[in-house]
C-alpha cells in the first residue's frame, strides 16, 4: 500500500509543486513584458490602418461590446472637415488560415468603405501565405556587403502590397478574389479593374490565406454593423443627417 | 575523452534525427528558414540539457511505474519557461515558430533521452549527452533549412540571393522537406558505408 500508492503520489505531488512554484515566478517576470508587446503591436496596427495623415482623431479606444456571445473590440475615430463630421471604425477580426488563426485589424468609414487593413498575427507558411505580412526586401547579399543604400525600408508602419490593396474597397459588398499576381500601386489598370470588381489579387500559391483574410474581414464588418445598429442613434450620424 | 565521445555520439554516431530517426515532426516543420532552425535548436537544446540534468537528479527517488509522468512534468516546466521567455523577449521568434515551441513537450528526442540515457547515468554525463544531442539536432536542422531556404525562398537570413529569380515553391512546402531529408540521409549513409570499408 505505501510503496505502490502513497509514496508515488507524494513524489509526484512534490515535483508538480516545485514545477508550478518555479513557473509562477517565471510568469510574474514575463507577464508585464508580454502584455506590453501585445498592446504595442495593436497600437501599431491601429496606426497602420488609420494613418494620421487622413485626419482621423481617435475618440474612443478599444470599446468592448458583446455580439452573439463573443467579445468584440472596436475603436471609434472622428474627422472634421469644415462643418461635416464623419466617423471611422477600427476593429479586430480573425479567421483560421492555412496553418493557424490569422488576426487582422481593419478600419472602415461610415459607408463601410475600407480605409485599411493590417494583419497582426499569422502563422502561415513563410514565403507563401506569410507574404500577406512580409515585405520583400530588395536588399541583396551583394548590396549588403558593398554598402549600397538601395532598398532600405522606410521608417514607420509599412504594409505589404497585400494589405495595401484593400484600401478603398467596399466592405458592405462581397469582396472577390482574382488571380492577378502581385499588386503594385503604380499598376493603374490592374488597380482600376480590381476596384471595379471590388476584388483583391490573391497571393500566388496562398489562396487559402487570401480567402481567410477576406472571410475574417467580412465577419468583422457584419459584427460591427450589428454593434452600430444596437447603439443607434449615434451623435455623429445626427450631424451627418443635417 | 568520455565527454568528447558523448558529444560526437550526439552529432554523428547517434544523431537523433538522421540515425535514431526521432523528432521528425518539428524537424520538417520549422526548417523553412535558417533563423527558425537556429532558434528551434536553441530552445530544444535548452530543454534537453535541463531536463536531462533534472531527470538524472531525481532518478533514485523515481518509482519505475510513474517515471513517465514525472519526466513529462519536468520537461513541460522547462518548455513553459522557454515559451514565456521567448514571448517576452523575442516576439519575432514567437511569431515565426508559434506553436512549435510548446510542442517541444512532446518532442520524442527529449523524452527519449530522459528514458534511454538520463535515468541511468550521472548528472554530468547527462548534461553532456544533452549538449551532444542538441548539437546533433542543430546540425541537421541548419543543414535542412540552409538548403530549403536557398532553393525555396531564394533567400538566406533575410537577404535575397539572386534578385528577380522565382524560387521553387515546392522546397518550402512539406514535400521539399521530405526530399531534402531523404538526400541528407542518403549522404550520411554513403559517408558511413565508405568509412566502414
Amino acid at each position: 500500500m505505501y510503496r505502490t500508492i502513497i509514496k508515488p503520489t507524494l513524489i509526484l505531488v512534490t515535483i508538480a509543486f516545485i514545477a508550478s512554484f518555479a513557473l509562477s515566478h517565471i510568469n510574474r517576470i514575463t507577464k508585464g513584458k508580454i502584455e506590453e508587446r501585445v498592446r504595442r503591436s495593436r497600437e501599431q496596427a491601429l496606426l497602420a490602418v488609420l494613418p494620421a495623415t487622413l485626419g482621423y482623431v481617435i475618440t474612443e479606444k478599444d470599446k468592448k461590446v458583446t455580439v452573439d456571445g463573443k467579445d468584440f473590440f472596436y475603436t471609434i475615430a472622428e474627422k472634421t472637415e469644415g462643418d461635416k463630421k464623419s466617423r471611422a471604425y477600427a476593429f479586430e477580426c480573425e479567421k483560421s488560415g492555412y496553418s493557424g488563426v490569422i488576426r487582422s485589424m481593419a478600419a472602415v468609414d461610415e459607408t463601410m468603405k475600407l480605409i485599411g487593413i493590417s494583419v497582426i498575427q499569422q502563422s502561415e507558411t513563410p514565403g507563401l501565405g506569410a507574404r500577406a505580412k512580409e515585405i520583400a526586401t530588395t536588399d541583396t547579399f551583394i548590396s549588403h556587403f558593398f554598402g549600397s543604400s538601395k532598398g532600405k525600408v522606410a521608417a514607420g508602419p509599412v504594409r505589404s502590397w497585400f494589405e495595401e490593396q484593400f484600401t478603398g474597397l467596399d466592405g458592405s459588398k462581397q469582396i472577390g478574389i482574382m488571380k492577378k499576381g502581385e499588386w503594385r500601386a503604380e499598376n493603374e489598370s490592374l488597380r482600376k479593374e480590381l476596384m471595379e470588381k471590388n476584388s483583391v489579387s490573391a497571393i500566388t500559391g496562398a489562396t487559402i490565406t487570401t480567402r481567410a483574410v477576406i472571410a475574417g474581414l467580412e465577419n468583422g464588418i457584419v459584427q460591427l454593423r450589428k454593434v452600430l445598429e444596437q447603439e443607434k442613434p449615434a451623435p455623429a450620424q445626427e450631424v451627418k443627417a443635417k | 575523452m568520455k565527454y568528447v565521445h558523448l558529444i560526437t555520439n550526439g552529432i554523428w554516431y547517434r544523431n537523433p534525427t538522421l540515425v535514431i530517426g526521432i523528432g521528425m515532426c518539428p524537424t520538417l516543420a520549422v526548417t523553412t528558414s535558417v533563423s527558425n532552425a537556429l532558434w528551434m535548436t536553441l530552445a530544444t537544446t535548452f530543454v534537453l540539457v535541463c531536463s536531462n540534468a533534472l531527470v538524472s537528479v531525481v532518478k533514485n527517488i523515481t518509482p519505475g511505474h510513474i517515471r513517465i509522468p514525472i519526466f513529462i512534468t519536468i520537461i513541460a516546466a522547462f518548455v513553459i519557461i522557454v515559451e514565456l521567455s521567448i514571448k517576452a523577449f523575442q516576439p519575432a521568434v514567437d511569431k515565426a515558430l508559434g506553436i512549435f515551441i510548446p510542442l517541444i513537450v512532446v518532442n520524442c528526442i527529449i523524452l527519449g533521452r530522459a528514458e534511454e540515457f538520463a535515468q541511468k547515468n550521472s548528472i554530468i554525463d547527462s548534461i553532456f549527452d544533452g549538449i551532444g544531442m542538441g548539437m546533433g539536432i542543430g546540425v541537421t536542422l541548419t543543414l535542412l533549412a540552409f538548403i530549403r531556404e536557398i532553393l525555396g525562398a531564394n533567400n538566406l537570413l533575410g537577404y535575397t540571393l539572386i534578385p528577380g529569380m522565382e524560387p521553387s515553391l515546392v522546397m518550402i512546402m512539406a514535400p521539399g522537406a521530405f526530399f531534402t531529408l531523404g538526400f541528407l540521409l542518403w549522404g550520411m549513409n554513403v559517408i558511413k558505408s565508405r568509412s566502414k570499408r
